[in-house]
């Protein structure tokens, strides 16, 4: 629904003003209370569920599939979504997904999920956005990143490893080589560990000279612009602007506070 | 290794349980407050289902913008139900690719919504609507039985007026044996039927039956699933009493 | 079955409206043989869809209720409600419900050809009629048809006001009007909303709170949280001339200035009343304005966003009020 004319002035004279003062009073690298759950589906290798105090709420599931490697350009990761009272394959589900697969697909190195030469595993990340009051890019990407966190795969029989990459070598177009797994869970590898941790992808919003983290829907509403950062094992490894018209000095300044927020809510 | 009995001599089927057992049934209402006028989460086994219901509103579906009042007279004084489903991916044991507008999950929206236009006092909401979403995030068999029971449950949340509960189970026939609330793997191996009642009467609001099955066998399967719709209505007002009371208590006077 | 034993009760307490015993539930078990009526419960007892209230027919079935031959079922989940001889079934939850004389905050939705339709968090939209909101040049000016072609620049949509019941159409939506000065366009301030439930019904819900800040606090749940301005009954104007002051300015949608520190302030009564939404305690002015003053140990007004907060804010409310 629309905003009035004069809460969209108070709102905007609010957000730029020196030192900024935000309709909930927080400050400006501030994130709001979430409530984050992970593991909640035992039928998939990882997911997780965040709830937002707005009442946004994401469930992210990720299975992983064993495909063939022989193709150079297989994708490893595959993002949809789906979004509670938005149209499938909208421009928002293109650029909630083609964000964050860009991020993973950047950061993610493919010996992570390479299982032996000939096959590799393949992430299918899937998210149901079951409500969004502010822009779901911040949310999905949260939840993606905690559903990465939890997710947990397989663990190679060392035999079969073996017996596979010699039937391999003798070349045949039948996978009489699949690999095989150990079938208790206990025995699962994490995706993630100390040497990498999944991206992070969030949307500030730009009012006057000013950069908010975590906006909500009617601080986006009101901002000048937004920018999506990438933010991957404290380095800022992409950013974009959308609909910004401001300097770009000011992005790279807007860039630095978002990853010192985010250093500290991953933290 | 041979594939574990659907039922044993003894009398026991794959999950352990006697015929006549239902799964374990876990519910919750008012877990949406903030996105919702109300909402539940169902759990019957290890099939899970989100509901969420919004209303009841002006209705949105119509044209936005002029008089509005053609819009209110092609509402014929009742409450306009919609049903959505989103049957996510990876609630399967294969991920499975989403499609669009799969026919099975429009089909259950349909039937969804023809038994709860019957259940709501649709006649005390003239020209409104209410947007009822469901999400299932796992599926063990009984995905519609598991959806229809959250939606009475979201709907009594959100305070609509209804008849009754309307409460939902599935029964199949494994042989000359009747199982009541079917896994996923019992319902790939026998026919079953889903069976949904109003409360705990005998007034039945669904009976789906997708297989063959000898006239004969119709009857005690029909027993039985009503007997677990009775169950599940006990189980739902039980947890809808408890939130009335916990809610009585932070709010009372 | 014996009606004698209940009215006794009954009359006894039908003068004392806000007793608890105002809910009451009074079933006698060899009335009826059905296996999920208990007995006799009195005070809060909770009532599902499809039980059975009572099989007295002599009860009057009011809202959240239905009969089957002499029987009254409940609809809903909540609690029995008895007004002399009518029963009727409360939901624990449920939209917003118009009453005529309510104070309520509702935003435009659509701009009709006579008609603006207003949405004020109930089952319908309301309705807001040419007739029924004062125009710039006074209550004695006449409507005219330039009036009709020009109604997107008294009100359009998104924009907010405030505005009372005036009528209830048969099919329960609202008919507002705007016929007053304390009514009209809102400015100046920030909205918020939370369930109309919580909201506790007073006189006055124009509110003139601590800070400088007003809150008209609607009844419907719908909240605007404003710098505090001399409205223009205030100026010392007679009520004759207040016609010829309703200028223009009613409708402008221009803030005037407002300071940082009014900003904040605006900013903490918001997270106040959220704290009191999070501890789902009922807002009245006192509430508000102890919840505020138990927010002041927070220097930083983004602290009260954290859950923790909220609930020591909600508790302390509580607690003052015993």
């Amino acid at each position: 629904m629309p905003l009035s004319l004069s809460e969209e002035s108070y709102l905007a004279s609010s957000l730029s003003l020196r030192p900024p003062c935000r309709p909930d009073g927080r400050d400006q690298h501030q994130f709001r209370p979430l409530d984050a759950s992970a593991g909640i589906l035992p039928a998939t290798n990882g997911s997780a569920r965040i709830r937002l105090c707005d009442g946004g709420e994401c469930i992210v599931g990720i299975k992983a599939e064993v495909v063939e490697s022989r193709k150079e350009d297989v994708a490893l990761v595959e993002v949809q979504c789906d979004i509670a009272g938005v149209q499938s394959n909208s421009p928002l589900h293109t650029f909630l997904c083609t964000t964050l697969e860009t991020a993973l697909r950047n950061t993610l190195p493919a010996s992570r999920l390479s299982i032996i030469h000939r096959y590799t595993y393949k992430l299918f990340i899937d998210g149901i956005i079951l409500d969004h009051v502010s822009h779901p890019l911040t949310l999905f990407s949260m939840t993606v990143y905690l559903a990465l966190l939890d997710t947990r795969l397989p663990k190679l029989i060392p035999s079969a490893d073996v017996a596979s990459t010699t039937t391999s070598t003798s070349s045949s177009d039948q996978p009489i080589g699949l690999p095989q797994f150990e079938s208790d869970w206990q025995e699962s590898v994490p995706l993630c560990d100390k040497a990498w941790s999944p991206p992070l992808v969030q949307l500030a919003v730009l009012a006057g000279k000013n950069v908010f983290v975590d906006p909500t829907g009617e601080e986006a509403g009101v901002g000048d612009g937004a920018i999506v950062v990438s933010w991957h094992q404290g380095k800022v490894v992409g950013l974009r602007t959308v609909n910004t018209r401001d300097s770009s000095k000011q992005v790279f300044s807007a860039s630095r506070d978002v990853t010192e927020a985010l250093t500290r809510v991953v933290s | 290794m041979s594939r574990p009995e659907i039922y044993s001599p003894e009398g026991l089927r794959i999950d352990g349980r006697r015929w006549n057992e239902v799964r374990h049934v876990r519910c919750a209402i008012n877990t949406h407050q903030a996105s919702s006028d109300g909402s539940s989460i169902i759990e019957q086994g290890n099939t899970k289902v989100i509901c969420n219901v919004v209303g009841p509103g002006e209705p949105t579906g119509g044209g936005v913008g002029g008089s509005g009042g053609n819009q209110r007279a092609k509402d014929d004084n009742r409450v306009i139900l919609t049903v959505k489903a989103v049957v996510a991916p990876f609630s399967t044991i294969d991920r499975r690719k989403r499609s669009g507008n799969d026919n099975r999950v429009q089909e259950m929206c349909l039937t969804i919504q023809h038994i709860f236009e019957e259940a709501v006092m649709g006649h005390l909401q003239p020209r409104s609507q209410i947007e009822i979403s469901l999400y299932v995030l796992s599926q063990d068999g009984g995905m519609l039985q598991a959806c229809i029971n959250a939606v009475s449950l979201a709907l009594v949340d959100a305070g609509i007026p209804m008849y009754d509960y309307v409460c939902a189970c599935t029964a199949g026939m494994y042989d000359k044996e009747v199982l009541l609330d079917l896994n996923r793997l019992e319902e790939n191996d026998m026919p079953f039927l889903t069976m949904a009642t109003l409360g705990a009467t005998r007034k039945v609001a669904l009976m789906q039956l997708e297989t063959r099955v000898g006239i004969d066998r119709l009857e005690p399967m029909m027993a039985a699933a009503m007997s677990g719709c009775h169950h599940l209505r006990d189980v739902m007002d039980a947890e809808v009493r408890k939130h009335g009371k916990s809610r009585l208590a932070r709010t009372g006077v | 079955m014996a009606d004698g034993d209940r009215s006794d009760e009954v009359d006894a307490e039908d003068d004392d409206d806000d007793s608890e015993d105002e809910r009451l539930f009074s079933l006698d078990p060899e009335a009826d043989g059905d296996a999920r009526i208990t007995g006799v419960v009195k005070g809060k007892h909770i009532v599902t869809p499809g039980e059975l209230v009572t099989s007295d027919a002599t009860w009057m079935r009011g809202h959240g209720t239905y009969s089957v031959g002499n029987s009254t079922y409940s609809s809903v989940a909540g609690t029995i409600t008895r007004v002399n001889k009518l029963l009727s079934v409360t939901p624990l939850r449920g939209r917003y419900v118009p009453e005529v004389g309510d104070h309520v905050v509702g935003r435009i939705i659509d701009v009709g050809t006579r008609s603006w339709h207003v949405d004020i968090g109930a089952k319908q939209a309301a309705v807001l009629m040419l007739g029924s909101v004062n125009l710039p040049g006074g209550v004695q000016r006449r409507k005219s048809e330039s009036d009709e072609l020009q109604m997107r620049v008294f009100l359009k949509e998104g924009d907010l006001l405030n505005a009372e019941v005036q009528a209830i159409f048969t099919d329960g939506a609202a008919s507002l009007h705007t016929r007053s000065l304390s009514y009209g366009k809102l400015r100046n301030g920030y909205f918020l909303n939370i369930p109309s439930s919580l909201i506790i019904r007073s006189k006055i819900h124009t509110l003139e709170l601590p800070g400088g800040v007003d809150l008209v606090l609607g009844v419907n749940g719908y909240l605007w949280l404003r710098k505090h301005t001399q409205q223009l009954g205030e100026q010392g104007v007679s009520i004759t001339r207040l016609a010829e002051e309703a200028g223009w300015e009613i409708y402008s949608d221009e803030n005037e200035y407002i300071s940082p520190s009014i900003r904040e302030t605006i900013a903490r009564y918001a997270n106040a009343i959220k704290a009191l939404e999070f501890g789902e305690v009922g807002v009245n002015e006192p509430r508000v304005v102890a919840a505020y003053e138990a927010s002041l140990e927070f220097k930083n007004v983004g602290e009260m966003v954290e859950n923790d907060a909220k609930r020591r804010i909600a508790r302390q409310v509580l607690a003052a009020r015993s």
